[in-house]
């Protein structure tokens, strides 16, 4: 079975790092979608499956928090994985974003196989 | 700020540059450097980005790298190691280098407990003000500066 990815960052550069690590993850990744913020990703989540998204917090127009907001109102967007991506690794922002309902949590800088390993985390519990 | 504080300062940005450089860049520091920003030469030949940060306390933290190892850094982070990068290749991974770096030094201050970060910028490299601190390194291919200015911080205070 393969997975489509989004993956939500303002910066195509980064958009590009956690491409490339995802295409390297082992995983059967079938589509790899990009989004530069929360308004153009709940777009995409609109128009198109997706089996788990990776979202930083800090961008233009709308915010990862934000974007985690609405999908928590969205019944069929509610019950996909989000793992954030984010430089901001204080605690009050893990614990929110946590309970907004992120399976997981990558701190930049990581290692790839941090991010492997929170991508495999969050899809097993999607799929179980 | 005190010395003390300025020294603590000090190490966490040497931290954070080896951890950030290394972890996702693919750049080892090699040591502190004598050349840098506050050289007119070497500044030139550089490329430069800062970010703003809210929180307590707030204030800046610009980069400046020398152009050939911004073009190795992007090229290894882009993962296009057998094409030269394109300009704008290099200021949007500068960019990138920036936020993490700002995100990184602050994160290490374990009495910050939230901070926001305003999108990296592109900026020309000018010398530190006096009471930034201010640390050069020398890396693979060039060399990597850091300033790390707070709001009305002044030297003494």
């Amino acid at each position: 079975m393969s997975f489509t990815v989004l993956i939500v960052d303002d910066s195509p550069a980064m958009r590009s790092f956690i491409r490339r690590v995802v295409d390297m993850s082992g995983f059967d990744v079938g589509k790899c979608l990009e989004a530069g913020d929360g308004e153009d990703a709940l777009s995409q989540l609109e128009s198109s499956w997706v089996d788990v998204v990776l979202t930083d917090i800090n961008m233009p127009r709308m915010n990862g928090e934000e974007l985690l907001r609405r999908m928590h109102c969205d019944d069929l967007m509610r019950g996909i994985p989000v793992v954030v991506v984010s430089t901001d690794s204080t605690e009050a922002r893990m614990k929110t974003m946590l309970e907004l309902g992120a399976r997981g949590y990558v701190t930049k800088p990581f290692h790839p196989e941090k991010l492997r390993s929170e991508l495999e985390r969050a899809l097993e519990v999607a799929h179980v | 700020m005190s010395e003390q504080q300025s020294k603590e300062w000090n190490r966490i940005v040497c931290d954070s540059a080896e951890e950030v450089l290394g972890t996702m860049f693919f750049c080892s520091v090699v040591g502190e450097s004598k050349v840098g920003a506050s050289n007119p030469n070497p500044c030139s030949e550089a490329i430069s980005a800062r970010v703003r940060f809210e929180g307590d306390p707030s204030g800046t933290l610009t980069i400046g790298i020398s152009l050939d190892a911004a073009r190795v850094i992007t090229s290894n982070f882009l993962g296009t190691e057998l094409n030269e990068p394109l300009p704008r290749e290099v200021e949007q991974v500068t960019c990138e280098l920036a936020n993490m770096m700002c995100g990184n030094v602050l994160a290490r201050n374990t009495s910050l407990k939230t901070f926001c970060l305003s999108p990296p910028e592109i900026v020309e490299l000018t010398p530190p003000l006096s009471h930034s601190i201010a640390v050069t390194l020398e890396i693979e291919d060039g060399w990597f500066t850091t300033y790390l200015t707070f709001d009305g911080a002044v030297n003494g205070q």
